[in-house]
């Protein structure tokens, strides 16, 4: 049993250090020291700072969104228990989709100028330009595994006494719940495909944006935009790793219980195996993905306010400047 | 890279079309290259998309790019014109500059020897 909650408890910490290095890493690329040669000219620092101000503004409203989203879930789920915990289970996912339409459909570059003289590339951008390969499947394996599992559970399932599949048996006299049974695992297929839809979305919406007219700008853009890749990636990965965590701790902790059974004869649990050791596999995968699904969260986070390096030094000198204007 | 200049009197659909046929002609985009998206180049260019499907319809027409749903506009291959023809621009060009000649000059002599069939 202590072993149950010292590995939680380790792993929290290490995402609270993760989380932690990363804000310091984001806070000294945000505040770094101008290198000779790489600032804007003063004429063009206001496009640099406009940039700057509406991705962060989005972003902002994107995490204000998410966190909307899981205020109102969570409340629905506290005030209706005859739902379950229904609600709170799709609470992740339905708040990583919020944030995801906010970055898609709030416009975070200025307009394109309409007069004088605008260049543009002729290299197409695509959604996955933006990051490595790799990256973009990680969201396409947690969409499989939660679909995958969902189905499992689904057919592992059984009726509880309110007539809902719920619960699980391991034998016609021992049953358990709440397992993540059709009762949830059909709301959480829809909401992982509507979590995957988000994300194509957002990804392509954010390659398709208009680049500043200004071809000085193209690195500050280019890393605005990979940045803003990663953010929606870790995102969308985290939100279904959380969830995907959570019903397999659930599924795992009623199939331990389901595999336990009173024996009067030695006085003990009896443990039916190997549903007993499934259950726990269960609970501590859960817990694992459940703490990687959060870590991603927070990264995306850290991504969606922190500042590309390149953005962050070619806007410093003005800063400085309206530094000692100050003084 | 796509220029496109207010303040040239040329209709900026025509900026638009003559810079792509000559990217294309002149092999610095090569065959089966891959053209941006009409609302990615109209975005970027602050131009009304329908003003990018018409050149991209118009290159389509002259045969210098394919257009399908599934692959998007693409270069048509061998649309480059030869080495030779380039080498005998380029001496062209030289011996008219030597003679301080505009390109608008110049232009119009190539067309109206062009027309006389010389």
């Amino acid at each position: 049993m202590t072993l149950t909650w010292v590995v939680p408890l380790a792993l929290l910490i290490v995402v609270a250090v993760v989380t932690l290095q990363q804000l310091r890493r984001s806070y000294r690329g945000a505040t770094a020291v101008t290198p000779a040669g790489t600032s804007l000219s003063n004429e063009r620092q206001p496009e640099a700072r406009s940039v700057l101000l509406l991705t962060r503004s989005r972003n902002l409203l994107a995490v204000g969104a998410a966190i909307g989203v899981g205020v109102i879930g969570f409340s629905v789920s506290a005030g209706r228990p005859d739902l379950y915990g229904l609600p709170a289970m799709l609470t992740p996912g339905v708040a990583a989709i919020a944030a995801l339409l906010v970055v898609s459909l709030v416009r975070a570059a200025p307009s394109a100028r309409r007069d004088g003289v605008r260049s543009a590339d002729l290299t197409p951008r695509r959604p996955w330009s933006y990051g490595p390969r790799w990256a973009f499947t990680l969201p396409l394996v947690g969409a499989g595994a939660v679909l995958a599992f969902a189905v499992v559970t689904g057919l592992t399932s059984s009726r509880s006494q309110d007539g809902h599949w719920r619960s699980i048996s391991v034998r016609p006299e021992s049953s358990a719940g709440p397992y993540p049974g059709w009762y949830y695992a059909v709301p959480l297929m829809a909401v992982t495909v509507l979590l995957v839809g988000a994300t194509l979305f957002a990804l392509g919406r954010n390659a398709s944006a208009p680049r500043p007219s200004d071809t000085l700008l193209d690195t500050a853009d280019r890393q605005a935009r990979a940045r803003t890749t990663q953010m929606i990636m870790k995102l969308s990965s985290g939100a279904m790793f959380s969830y995907f965590g959570g019903v397999l701790f659930f599924a795992g902790v009623t199939t331990r219980n389901a595999a336990r059974a009173w024996d009067p004869l030695t006085s003990g649990f009896e443990r039916l195996q190997p549903y007993f050791a499934i259950g726990l596999v269960e609970l501590f995968a859960g817990l694992a993905f459940g703490l990687l699904g959060l870590v991603l969260v927070l990264l995306s986070v850290v991504d969606a306010l922190g500042l590309p390096p390149s953005l962050a030094r070619s806007i410093a000198p003005a800063r400085a400047d309206a530094n000692r204007l100050r003084r | 890279m796509i220029v496109i200049d207010d303040q040239d009197p040329t209709p900026t659909f025509e900026q638009l079309r003559s810079q792509l046929a000559d990217q294309i002609r002149t092999g610095v985009l090569p065959g089966a290259t891959r053209l941006p998206s009409v609302r990615q180049l109209a975005g970027d260019l602050g131009l009304a998309p329908g003003t990018v499907a018409r050149a991209y319809a118009t290159l389509e027409s002259e045969g210098l790019v394919e257009s399908s749903r599934a692959s998007g506009t693409r270069v048509r291959e061998d649309q480059a014109v030869t080495d030779a023809t380039r080498l005998a621009a380029r001496r062209f060009v030289r011996a008219l500059r030597e003679q301080a000649v505009s390109v608008d000059d110049a232009i119009s002599a190539v067309r109206a020897e062009w027309a006389a069939g010389s």
